[in-house]
């Protein structure tokens, strides 16, 4: 070995100062792109960790993070903590397209129909009449069990999801992505049918620097 | 031969491999000397 190294010396020598060169080149390049702000990019998130909830929210917490991103543009396209978290999925609500949750969260074409008789014999023939009396649903008084791709009956308002045994009036941030499997009149009815308010319970964000 | 011609490959790779090493320490020496030396 040291026959090859006496007779190769030279080689191994200009071997050893690209490997050198080559590393410091890299090292230096990485310390330039990457300033002295280095916990930055780790501290904001934490923050916006805390306001991102929901789908708006998620859309203007990615606003904020390309400001962020304005702010040190040298920062390069390395490995970040995610920042975004899908909603808890125990809502049970899956993310549907945008489309279903107008659909069900606002009333529909044939609802303001009912309000006025006059018109009623124009669309009569493409959505049939709710009846002003909706039978039970399977939740009992003040449930009526939820028709697919159909509104609310009158005067429901209140959607359960029976998976998750929650239900949602509209004020709550996931009414509009809940697909009803029951309606409700009241709240009290919904709680008498055994099924639980949601409320938006405090999420511990685990710090990504440890 | 061939053995003879390997050899010389894994000795350059090696030398290689040290001035990356060398260079890497050298570079966390100067730029912040304070995690050098714990």
């Amino acid at each position: 070995m040291s026959w090859l190294l006496r007779h190769n010396w030279l080689w191994s020598l200009l071997a050893f100062l690209i490997g050198a060169g080559i590393t410091w080149v890299l090292l230096e390049r990485r310390e330039h792109s990457a300033p002295a702000p280095a916990e930055e990019p780790v501290q904001k998130p934490v923050e916006e960790k805390e306001e991102v909830l929901v789908g708006a929210a998620v859309a203007k917490s990615t606003e904020e993070h390309g400001r962020s991103r304005k702010a040190a543009p040298d920062v390069p396209a390395e490995p970040r903590p995610v920042v975004r978290e899908e909603p808890e999925p125990v809502v049970g609500a899956e993310p549907e397209p945008a489309f279903s949750q107008l659909m069900e969260a606002e009333p529909t074409l044939f609802d303001d129909v009912d309000d006025n008789p006059s018109s009623a014999g124009d669309t009569d023939a493409t959505e049939p009449q709710v009846p002003a009396d909706v039978p039970p649903g399977r939740y009992g008084e003040g449930s009526a069990d939820a028709v697919p791709h159909q509104g609310p009956p009158d005067g429901f308002s209140i959607k359960g999801n029976a998976q998750s045994m929650l239900f949602h009036t509209p004020d709550s941030p996931y009414y509009g992505r809940t697909k009803p499997e029951v309606w409700f009149r009241t709240e009290p009815d919904a709680e008498r049918a055994g099924f639980t308010k949601y409320a938006r319970r405090p999420r511990k964000s685990a710090s990504p620097d440890d | 031969m061939s053995w003879l011609i390997a050899q010389i490959w894994i000795l350059l790779l090696v030398a290689f491999l040290l001035g990356s090493a060398a260079a890497w320490l050298l570079h966390r020496l100067v730029r912040n000397p304070a995690r050098g030396a714990r």
